[in-house]
């Protein structure tokens, strides 16, 4: 199909994940003091619904005030048989008038929310993926969530099952 | 030409100027206005081509065809069900989209393509399109049907094999939303990531 573009050759890098990523496990980047997930502020989480044994993915907004950067190490809930931390990361180009597109899922070992910053975890980006559910997530629910940071804290959560952020 | 005549015959001509400069004003506050495509927020397709047919089976059993659908915006994604992030999300936001549209959500179609029909039986796409909304239409072709499909709206498709995916791989595709006009035309094509409200505000601006 022959397609002229008004905004030809415009290369989007989708999601923020791309400049999260960019801060996440650069070699040679100065660690401050291990922070604690006591320090972060987490708002808007919410849990994809899904089938017992289908994959969903659990997002979030988490604010670390503290003097210290956070570096998220493991996530676990009964709802899945495992939890992981992931990335999608999208690219999209026109290239002579057609789109072209690169998409990617990363397994990530660790989540850095650095001092004084906020990360955003949201679809077609960072997210907690919940692989093998135990158990249908349906609207209206919750399923708790265990957090745990490099430092040795954790934090436990309470995400509702929802089509989107909840609102309000 | 009497005095009286002549003057009727200003008033008559002032009037019709005046009837004229008003006419010109309704017309240009209330009459049709050219669509500011620089106002959109996608890849708007200029000029804008009647959109390939689909003819593709819906999740009741029926054909669906673009052409069926004249006077309606249709959205329009190609997905799959087992897809981890970009497709649910992005029915998720078409929800989004249609709450945000209210009443004028009537005139909108949105139709989610699978690009994995061997996994995705049209019994399967409806079970996951009703998770959504029972509104959506999931369509269905086999293998050999869908892809005239794919390659005339350039939609890119890869198995990968990957351990955590329920079914042994994932499929990278691409992941955009096309809009067509209600006159059929493939109007605009959204990344994924652009904001639900914001393409509910274009679809104001065509409908």
């Amino acid at each position: 199909m022959a397609m002229v573009f008004r905004r030809a050759h415009v290369l989007i890098l989708m999601a923020a994940a791309v400049l999260v990523g960019a801060l996440i496990g650069l070699p040679g980047r100065t660690a401050s003091a291990a922070g604690s997930l006591d320090e972060v502020t987490i708002s808007g989480a919410w849990a994809r619904p899904a089938r017992a044994g289908e994959n969903s993915a659990i997002y979030m907004t988490i604010a670390n005030p503290g003097p210290g950067d956070v570096e998220l190490v493991h996530v676990e809930t009964d709802a899945a048989e495992i939890a992981e931390i992931h990335e999608t990361v999208l690219e999209v180009e026109v290239v002579d008038g057609r789109f072209t597109q690169e998409m990617h899922m990363h397994h990530m070992h660790s989540l850095v929310v650095p001092a004084g910053e906020t990360v955003r975890l949201q679809p077609g980006g960072l997210h907690l993926m919940l692989i093998g559910l135990k158990q249908d997530l349906e609207e209206g629910q919750t399923i708790l969530v265990r957090l745990m940071a490099a430092d040795g804290s954790e934090r436990e959560l309470t995400v509702p099952v929802s089509q989107g952020e909840p609102r309000g | 030409m009497t005095r009286t005549t002549k003057t009727r015959l200003v008033v008559a001509a002032a009037l019709l100027v005046v009837i004229g400069v008003l006419g010109w004003v309704a017309w240009s506050s209330m009459g049709p206005k050219p669509v500011p495509w620089d106002q959109f927020h996608g890849f708007v397709l200029q000029p804008a081509q009647a959109a390939p047919e689909l003819g593709l089976m819906d999740h009741h059993g029926q054909t669906f065809r673009l052409a069926d659908h004249r006077g309606r915006a249709v959205m329009l994604f190609f997905g799959y069900t087992n897809c981890p992030d970009i497709c649910p999300a992005t029915l998720i936001y078409y929800t989004q989209i249609k709450r945000d549209l209210g009443p004028l959500a009537d005139r909108v179609r949105f139709a989610f393509v699978t690009v994995d029909p061997e996994y995705d039986t049209p019994e399967r796409l409806r079970d996951y399109i009703n998770r959504f909304d029972p509104s959506f239409y999931g369509l269905w072709a086999s293998p050999e049907d869908l892809q005239p499909v794919l390659d005339a709206y350039g939609i890119f498709v890869e198995k990968v094999e990957n351990e955590n995916s329920p079914v042994g791989y994932w499929v990278n595709h691409t992941a955009l939303s096309f809009l067509i006009d209600p006159e059929g035309r493939l109007v605009v094509a959204y990344p994924f990531g652009v904001e639900p409200a914001d393409i509910a505000s274009d679809l104001r601006l065509i409908l």
